[in-house]
């Protein structure tokens, strides 16, 4: 049925109300009203993102599908038009559900995750939460890239409020300074890359600027192209955790765990994918650009994973792992798969919340404890956590049929495809690594012999019905959810590629398409990584299987691996001796150069009236005489200028 | 007959002129009045001086305004210098300093 | 030659002004600004303004200045009348004179029109016509002007405490 397009302008307008209700009213929230709310909100927004994904569909395929109305003409000055439009194609359709549905779960999640919390501190909570999705949506949904960037500084802004929500620790305010600022480094490029846009193609509406970048007539060389492309890039190097802008997000652990599942996982973190998919047309004229995201992207992917192959905190390891998962996606977009990146983006989302999750489920049960050093044996204790837990990890390292499998593999089979076979080979390297330290985390939490203290054993408790009900979910979306873009070569529909491929299209035109590799080649990688992703789980299985023995030896015998590696490779204390610290201190120069020059200039005004004060007061002797003589001298002077 | 209306002119100048030399010449208040009082003539003159040389009538009452006026500002302003004396003792005014500064 | 009535009574009127200015005695001021203003008055008479000659004498010469005298002679001086010249020297009057008479010389050079006027023109009934008609909103606030520093005079040099 054919509705009425403004009727999906409620699709992000619902969550902001009940955010501003929620963050309105917080007195009057009683008990878990305030989580109701933003869930049937979130549901609200599911529901109409639904309606619209059956009309969308139901439009003919190719590039007539999509919806776009404009609700209002924001800004129009001279040629500058940004109007507040909105536009669903296949690419928008993809995060409206991941981000509704995924978002809902999540919300649901919370209810339970927070009911110990007091009751205004969970108003505000769902208040913040609802309006990331208000602005996540407006991102996924803007039509021109001003609206875009204002979702992505909205859901900057919500997330630096929802990572140090937990506002009197200070080490969580910090967290959330550092990924603000850290953000802000890379929306600079954003807006650079916005000017220079306009400036070069003289529109900054989607459709409008497809269609300018298609002629000739307008194209200002391919290093102008490559540089625009590469400053968008660095946007999203900043909001999806790319090196050298990564190191927000494993200190974004800080907030509760439904933030770190919805906001540093399935959403937030996606839209640097989703701007450079949306940008595909941009990026697919500059292939130096693209082979750039495509170095960054599996260099990150390595990177990541190795350094989450040692650390101690549960989230801390699923923060490098998504790290490490955004660098794939980055991958598969830079070597011109961007339905790959996509398909990855989608089953991360249901796998990577899951294991968040799960993990906060474990968290909750410990009443705090994140140490997986201090866990162990839960999968008797907690035995329904322990079987999502299993699912979203076999998902995470790419174990057939799980989803990941599928999309990963994807990504990988098109590298391969386009002969960056070095980039291929790291990333089955990180595939293994991925493979290792999931095993080592769901062993060292799940299995083995308990570590825990004998009281926090005691009072373990399984959640409620509120969380698990979200992680059943999750796990079977996880185990299904890779169906819907199964490759060719099994001789099933590739249900995602077909979707997305209108929005695509004029970037695959561009760059040509892939030679066709035999099903045979395909099968034979597939293989492949099948056998390396068992590897990683026998290594684990080797160092961690049976107690923590043997990895005491080994971390022992290669110590200084050992320590770089925990220690992140210290890129923290790097950039806090190379940047932060210079900028304090540069910040305390101007400080002290303010109070002493301006506040100077202003006190000398001041000190100026004065002297004037006191020259002035030499006329006011009291001696009525010297009025009067004043008062000729006066009379004379305006007499001689009337005169001329 | 009327004269030339230079010899007018240059009577009220003088006029004006030995007033003001008198308002910053002396200390005696009452005098200093007086002598505002000449400026306030010979400004009349000059008034009726010219309309009467434009053959109008609006001198004379101009000038009567102004008298009235210097009536007025002459009966207030010795009621200050009266108050004055009362609290100061003295007509001179250099002795009238509290203002300064 | 034919000016001369009009020198004698110019003397007069400056001899009285100077009169006011260097005569010791505020009482002796008085009097030689008594002589000033009937000076001015019989120039208004050259004028052909009767009224106005008459006004000054009545108002001017009549009630203003014998304020004047009252006050000085309310304000009791026993001793040496206060306030002799200044301490500056006569250098200040001198110059100012010479100023005004330098202007004075400027303006002797101004050529008039030889308008004769209407003698009748300065008659009491002309300038009632015009006080009356169009400005008789001068008129009537220069009466309250008058009402206004009456109750101020009044109010002002009244003795405290005397109801």
């Amino acid at each position: 049925m054919i509705l009425n397009e403004n009727l999906y302008t409620l699709i992000p307008l619902i969550p902001l109300a009940g955010a501003a209700i929620n963050g309105l009213f917080w007195r009057k929230m009683a008990g878990n009203v305030s989580g109701y709310l933003a869930c049937a909100t979130v549901l609200a927004s599911f529901v109409l993102s639904v309606m619209a994904f059956f009309q969308l569909i139901g439009l003919p395929a190719g590039t007539e599908r999509v919806i776009h109305w404009t609700v209002y003409d924001w800004i129009a000055v001279g040629t500058f038009k940004a109007p507040l439009g909105f536009m669903l194609d296949p690419l928008s359709m993809t995060w409206l559900l991941i981000v509704t549905g995924v978002g809902f779960l999540i919300h649901v999640y919370s209810v339970g995750y927070m009911a110990h919390e007091e009751e205004y501190s969970r108003s505000r909570y769902f208040a913040y939460l609802n309006l990331f999705i208000f602005a996540m949506l407006m991102l996924v949904m803007g039509d021109n890239l001003l609206l875009m960037f204002l979702g992505w500084e909205g859901v900057g802004l919500c997330s630096y409020l929802l990572i140090s929500f937990f506002f009197d620790k200070n080490f969580c305010a910090e967290a959330g300074q550092k990924a603000f600022i850290v953000n802000r480094i890379g929306d600079v490029g954003f807006v650079l890359a916005t000017v220079w846009t306009f400036a070069t193609f003289g529109d900054i509406v989607f459709p409008g600027l497809f269609e300018a970048l298609k002629e000739p007539a307008l194209h200002p060389g391919s290093l102008a192209i490559t540089c625009i492309a590469i400053l968008f890039f660095v946007g999203a190097m900043g909001k999806s955790a790319q090196i050298p802008l990564y190191v927000w997000l494993p200190d974004a652990m800080a907030g509760p765990t439904p933030v770190s599942a919805l906001i540093h996982a399935a959403t937030m973190v996606t839209a640097g994918i989703y701007m450079l998919c949306r940008m595909s047309p941009l990026f697919a004229m500059s292939p130096s650009a693209l082979e750039f995201v495509a170095i960054v992207g599996c260099a990150t992917a390595l990177f990541a994973g190795i350094i989450g192959l040692l650390q101690k905190d549960i989230k801390k390891v699923l923060a490098y792992s998504t790290v490490s998962q955004l660098g794939y996606m980055f991958m598969a977009v830079g070597v011109g798969a961007f339905t790959a990146g996509v398909f990855h983006v989608t089953t991360h989302a249901f796998f990577k919340a899951l294991l968040f999750l799960g993990s906060g489920a474990v968290i909750h049960a410990l009443h705090g404890e994140q140490d997986i050093m201090k866990m162990g044996a839960l999968k008797k204790k907690l035995p329904g956590v322990f079987i999502v837990f299993a699912a979203g990890s076999l998902a995470l390292s790419g174990f057939i049929p799980f989803a990941g499998f599928f999309s990963k593999d994807e990504i990988l089979f098109s590298t391969f495809v386009s002969h960056k076979y070095v980039l291929w080979g790291i990333g089955v390297l990180a595939a293994g690594i991925t493979a290792f330290y999931t095993f080592r985390l769901v062993h060292l939490t799940c299995s083995g012999e308990s570590r825990m203290p004998r009281e926090a054993a005691d009072k373990i408790h399984p959640p409620p019905k509120s969380m698990s009900l979200p992680l059943w979910i999750l796990a079977i979306l996880s185990v299904v959810g890779g169906f819907i873009g199964i490759p060719a070569a099994f001789g099933l529909p590739n249900i995602l590629g077909e979707f997305l491929e209108p929005t695509f299209a004029q970037a695959h035109h561009l760059l040509g398409g892939h030679g066709e590799h035999s099903h045979s080649t395909e099968f034979l990688l597939m293989g492949f990584s099948m056998a390396v992703v068992i590897t990683g789980f026998f290594l684990a299985w080797l160092v961690y299987g049976k107690g923590m023995a043997r990895s005491e030896r080994l971390s022992e015998a290669y110590s200084n691996f050992h320590r770089i590696v925990s220690n992140k490779f210290y890129v923290d204390e790097a950039y806090n001796a190379v940047v932060v610290r210079p900028l304090r201190k540069a910040a305390d120069f101007f400080g002290r150069g303010d109070l002493i020059v301006i506040d100077g200039l202003v006190n000398l005004t001041g000190g100026i009236v004065n002297i004037l004060g006191i020259i002035v007061r030499v006329f006011h002797t009291g001696v009525v005489r010297s009025y009067a003589f004043w008062i000729v001298i006066g009379m004379i002077v305006a007499l001689w200028v009337i005169a001329g | 007959m009327a004269y030339p209306l230079q010899n007018y002119l240059v009577l009220s100048a003088l006029l004006f002129g030995i007033g003001m030399a008198g308002f910053l010449y002396r200390r005696n208040v009452i005098v200093m009045f007086m002598c505002v009082e000449l400026m306030l003539n010979a400004v009349n003159l000059t008034i009726v001086a010219f309309a009467a040389h434009h053959g109008l009538n609006v001198g004379t009452v101009y000038a009567l305004l102004i008298i009235t006026v210097a009536a007025a500002e002459a009966a207030v302003g010795l009621a200050i210098i009266i108050s004055i004396f009362r609290l100061k003792g003295t007509l001179d005014v250099d002795e009238y300093d509290q203002m300064k500064g | 030659m034919e000016n001369l009535i009009f020198y004698i009574l110019a003397a007069v009127t400056l001899c009285g002004g100077l009169g006011v200015v260097f005569m010791r005695n505020p009482v002796g001021s008085a009097l030689s600004l008594i002589l000033a203003l009937l000076g001015m008055a019989c120039v208004y008479l050259t004028l052909s303004a009767e009224f106005l000659a008459a006004v000054q004498v009545l108002v001017y010469a009549g009630a203003i200045v014998v304020l004047f005298l009252f006050v000085i002679l309310l304000v009791n001086q026993e001793k040496a009348p206060a306030g002799g010249f200044s301490r500056l020297r006569l250098v200040v009057p001198v110059a100012v004179i010479g100023v005004s008479v330098f202007w004075a010389c400027l303006l002797s050079r101004i050529e008039s029109p030889e308008v004769f006027a209407d003698p009748s023109l300065g008659s009491g009934t002309e300038a009632a016509k015009l006080l009356f008609t169009t400005y008789i909103f001068p008129f009537e606030a220069v009466s309250i002007i008058l009402l206004a520093s009456m109750i101020g005079a009044i109010v002002l040099a009244k003795r405290k405490g005397v109801k």
